[in-house]
């Protein structure tokens, strides 16, 4: 089963259309997210060295230890701030 | 009656977006500025590019945060950059630190504006928006990410079972070479069990014509020698690229993502991400995107520009002559270009980055197994191909040596099925799965004897010695200075 970015931020009601663009936005953002929470935990040189997303995160599971845990952090993470963000406004 | 609590304001859309749109940003300025400079660039390429890409990514990085779902680790690859990086010495500084001009290799310089240069460094820090200064020929080379091992070994010699050419003409098996490839076939490809045992049982009374060409797709504009006069005109080229167009719209997109980063009222985007978009624009713009790579980009879309399967016309309800095409040149994956740009500090700053035009590289079916005697797990595999969909390629064009098993195997499922009177596969999927069985039959093999036969492998790829000699099994002639085998 895929992942539901509005689901798992809880976001309901927006139908059809709305809801797809939301949503596809949503997974773009989160994946940038992980990508930059993933790029905090990898040596600034090994970063640099990566030529696409797909590497950088292939790289990732090579080198941190307990991904899935950290990146079950990183997504709570997201979601506590984007809380936090969306009272902002 | 029961009362209603005051209910839960549901956001909006704008609000939404400004909010995870903050989310990122927020995060993003916390990294520290190479890091930064790099994600960006990863982040907006494929964000504003190819969102696929980046979905692709959430989705692999959930297989690993969903509790329910456990999977196996990708093959990780690794990219190491050499220490010798050295373009900053081709930038020639005045003595206030301004770049002056770019020192050819000739000796000769091209000398910049220093205005322009001092007033782009000016606007620089004003807008705190980096500057591009311009791109250049990087003089970075990326070595072999996948150096061979002793699973994927270079040969010195060529196989002793390798056929001659007489062997193979009596075998009814013709070669056209490619310029800088020589490929030659083991005998096992003969033997029973093997593809072409079927056209050694008819002792050259079937032939089939394997033809080699030196580019990374098949088009006759590769094929004006003379040795191809009698094969040429079996390919149908795609209709003709507008490089023109394609170059013009690839500038129009990109200018349309840089007014909507400078609409956007989070302005850190638009400092962030200004710089490496205007680098693709400059790309584009000053040929950096050359029209070559552009046809590249466009050919490599057409998975059956690599390899060819001609059945000519019937005699008597049978093929007796069949032609296989291959590609066997490779696209330069190593070129990268330097970038100098001021940051939105005013410094002047230098970032080595891929070469540009691989924007569209979801699409492409770059040939990424480099390794002799490969595994089935060296390939990249098309999930999104089916048995139920006969035109999709579960492997496709991942290296020349996979190219003639796929065209190798229609000969097997079509051409010779017909001459035996059996019921034709033309499915594209079955063909391409049917490669792939003959490359994990021949690493079974391989690894089952310890890594002393090599045998299943039978195509034998080899290039001139003066060029630094070698042999190797399936390996795609990158660097144009070994033996392959496939």
């Amino acid at each position: 089963m895929g992942f539901d970015p509005l689901v798992f931020l809880g976001i309901k009601n927006l139908k059809g259309k709305e809801m797809q663009e939301v949503s596809n936005n949503l997974r773009n953002k989160i994946s940038q997210y992980i990508l930059i929470r993933i790029s905090e935990q990898l040596p600034t040189e090994d970063v640099k060295r990566t030529k696409t997303p797909e590497k950088l995160f292939s790289l990732a599971q090579e080198r941190i230890p307990d991904l899935s845990q950290k990146m079950k952090l990183f997504l709570t993470d997201f979601r506590t701030e984007f809380d936090n963000n969306i009272k902002k406004h | 009656m029961k009362e209603i609590g005051p209910q839960p304001e549901i956001p909006s859309i704008n609000k939404i977006n400004a909010a995870v749109d903050l989310t990122v940003s927020d995060k993003f300025k916390k990294l520290i500025p190479e890091k930064g400079r790099k994600i960006s660039k990863l982040v907006w390429q494929r964000s504003l590019l190819s969102a696929s890409a980046l979905a692709l990514i959430l989705s692999s990085g959930c297989a690993n945060i969903n509790p329910f779902r456990e999977e196996p680790s990708p093959t990780s690859i690794s990219m190491p950059v050499p220490e010798d990086h050295s373009l900053q010495n081709d930038i020639v500084l005045n003595s206030e630190g301004l770049p002056i001009g770019h020192l050819l290799t000739n000796g000769t310089m091209t000398p910049f504006n220093i205005a322009d240069v001092s007033k782009m460094k000016e606007t620089a820090i004003d807008s705190e928006t980096p500057q591009l200064l311009g791109i250049f020929p990087s003089k970075v080379r990326y070595p072999d990410s996948n150096p061979p091992d002793p699973e994927h070994q270079i040969l010195s010699n060529l196989p002793e079972d390798a056929l001659s050419t007489e062997q193979l003409a009596s075998n009814g098996v013709t070669i056209i070479q490619a310029d800088n490839t020589n490929l030659s076939i083991r005998k096992q490809a003969f033997e029973e069990g093997g593809p072409f045992a079927e056209l050694a049982n008819q002792h050259g009374k079937e032939k089939l014509t394997i033809v080699l060409v030196d580019a990374p797709f098949l088009s006759k504009s590769f094929m004006k020698d003379k040795k191809y006069d009698g094969v040429r005109d079996m390919l149908t080229d795609p209709p003709a690229i507008d490089v023109a167009k394609y170059r013009a719209d690839a500038i129009k997109r990109l200018q349309n993502q840089l007014e909507e980063l400078r609409n956007n009222p989070n302005k850190e985007l638009l400092k962030e991400y200004s710089e490496s978009i205007n680098a693709s624009i400059y790309a584009y713009e000053n040929g950096i995107v050359t029209d070559e790579r552009i046809s590249e980009i466009e050919m490599s879309k057409y998975p059956e520009a690599a390899g060819l399967f001609y059945a000519g016309v019937s005699k008597k309800g049978k093929y007796l002559d069949r032609t296989i095409f291959a590609a066997v040149g490779q696209q330069d994956l190593n070129a990268t270009v330097e970038e100098v740009y001021f940051d939105s500090n005013g410094k002047l700053t230098f970032y080595n980055a891929p070469r540009d035009g691989y924007d569209d590289q979801d699409d492409i079916q770059t040939r990424v197994s480099r390794e002799s005697c490969p595994n089935p797990s060296d390939f990249t595999l098309n999930t999104d191909a089916s048995v139920s969909n006969p035109k999709s390629y579960p492997y496709a064009a991942q290296s020349p040596g996979f190219v003639l098993r796929h065209e190798v195997t229609h000969d097997e499922d079509v051409a010779q099925a017909i001459n035996l009177g059996k019921k034709p596969d033309y499915s594209e999927y079955d063909t391409d799965m049917g490669a792939m069985q003959g490359i994990s039959d021949a690493w079974n093999n391989w690894k089952d004897s310890n890594f002393t036969d090599n045998s299943g492998y039978y195509f034998v790829f080899s290039l001139p010695k003066e060029q630094g000699g070698g042999y190797i099994l399936t390996k795609v002639p990158e660097n144009k200075s070994a033996l392959i085998f496939g």
